[in-house]
């Protein structure tokens, strides 16, 4: 077996396929096509059937080379959340319709906030909320251009999913005890 | 006009000579800063929003529209729409873009992402006010 090139080693390696193997999954090359031309392989990776100046490895590693690692989670979390938060609108704009049609539309709408189902999707809507605004903030950290190094990443991470559980678990213990 | 990856592969041309030249719409920057803008400004935004829906919970049509009402609260509220509006158009916008590779889909479902993000502003607007004049 060949050395692993210097940069597959930063790369976190998944199962127990090779940097290369996960490369060339979806492309037309084998394992066996490896061994024959070492060289080309590693540099080009054309396989004889397409005949093609694209190099067949990904042109940036992408989600299926990777572990899923913590602030990689983080990440995706901050767009989901935000995508949900998207449709989330909608409640927002129901209970404010409802509320300018008149008592009988509005009731509806209470009536489906106040139900054991519409605490529950309210109480994710709170959690959804404050993870993507501490997400935001943490971004707005970053583009003031501090945050980067590997310990402060890991601290302004913990620390948003912290501040959100603790914000969203504060809001709740409001709506309750202050009733 | 730009046809998928796929069809494109047989071509001598390596990913990188397909795009060069073909430069940026040059939107970025502008897209990058109301990003931002919006956010700060929904940090304070949301905190109140949060305590406004606290004092909501519960409430009967009546009490819901006497608070909608206030013009702290309904000028806050529409604040946070036109804020909200733009931000999610913006996010949503972005998403698109990463996911939808071919004209084909990716135009009808930007212009689906504004046309939902402007019917929500505009409906969200339109209660608030109708709330707050009590027509």
């Amino acid at each position: 077996m060949r050395q692993t090139p210097p940069q597959a080693r930063f790369w976190h390696r998944k199962r127990t396929g090779t940097w290369k193997d996960a490369a060339l999954r979806g492309n037309n090359a084998s394992p066996s096509q490896l061994g024959s031309s070492p060289v080309e392989v590693t540099d080009q990776m054309a396989s004889p059937q397409r005949p093609t100046a694209s190099p067949m490895r990904p042109l940036s590693p992408h989600l299926e080379i990777f572990y899923p690692l913590f602030l990689m989670m983080m990440s995706i979390a901050h767009r989901i959340t935000g995508a949900a938060l998207y449709a989330g609108t909608l409640l927002v704009v129901w209970y404010l319709v409802a509320a300018a049609i008149g008592p009988r539309a509005f009731s509806y709408a209470q009536g489906f906030f106040g139900s054991w189902f519409g605490q529950l999707v309210l109480f994710g809507y709170t959690y959804v909320l404050f993870h993507h605004m501490m997400g935001g903030i943490r971004h707005l950290v970053w583009d003031t251009g501090h945050g980067y190094g590997a310990r402060e990443r890991r601290l302004l991470g913990l620390g948003s999913v912290i501040a959100a559980v603790t914000l969203t678990v504060v809001v709740w213990a409001l709506a309750l005890f202050l009733a | 006009m730009t046809a998928g990856m796929e069809e494109l592969a047989p071509s001598m041309h390596t990913p990188t000579r397909r795009v060069r030249g073909h430069g940026s719409a040059h939107h970025g920057t502008g897209h990058f800063i109301k990003q931002r803008v919006t956010a700060v400004a929904q940090v304070v935004l949301i905190t109140a929003f949060v305590g406004i829906v606290l004092a909501l919970r519960g409430k009967d049509h009546a009490g819901a529209v006497q608070l909608l009402s206030n013009p702290f609260v309904a000028i806050t509220m529409l604040l946070l729409i036109g804020s909200v509006g733009l931000h999610m158009r913006l996010g949503m916008q972005t998403i698109v873009e990463d996911y939808f590779h071919t004209q084909q889909t990716r135009i009808p479902a930007l212009l689906l992402n504004h046309f939902f993000g402007i019917v929500v502003t505009a409906a969200s607007a339109f209660a608030l006010l109708k709330i707050s004049f009590g027509m």
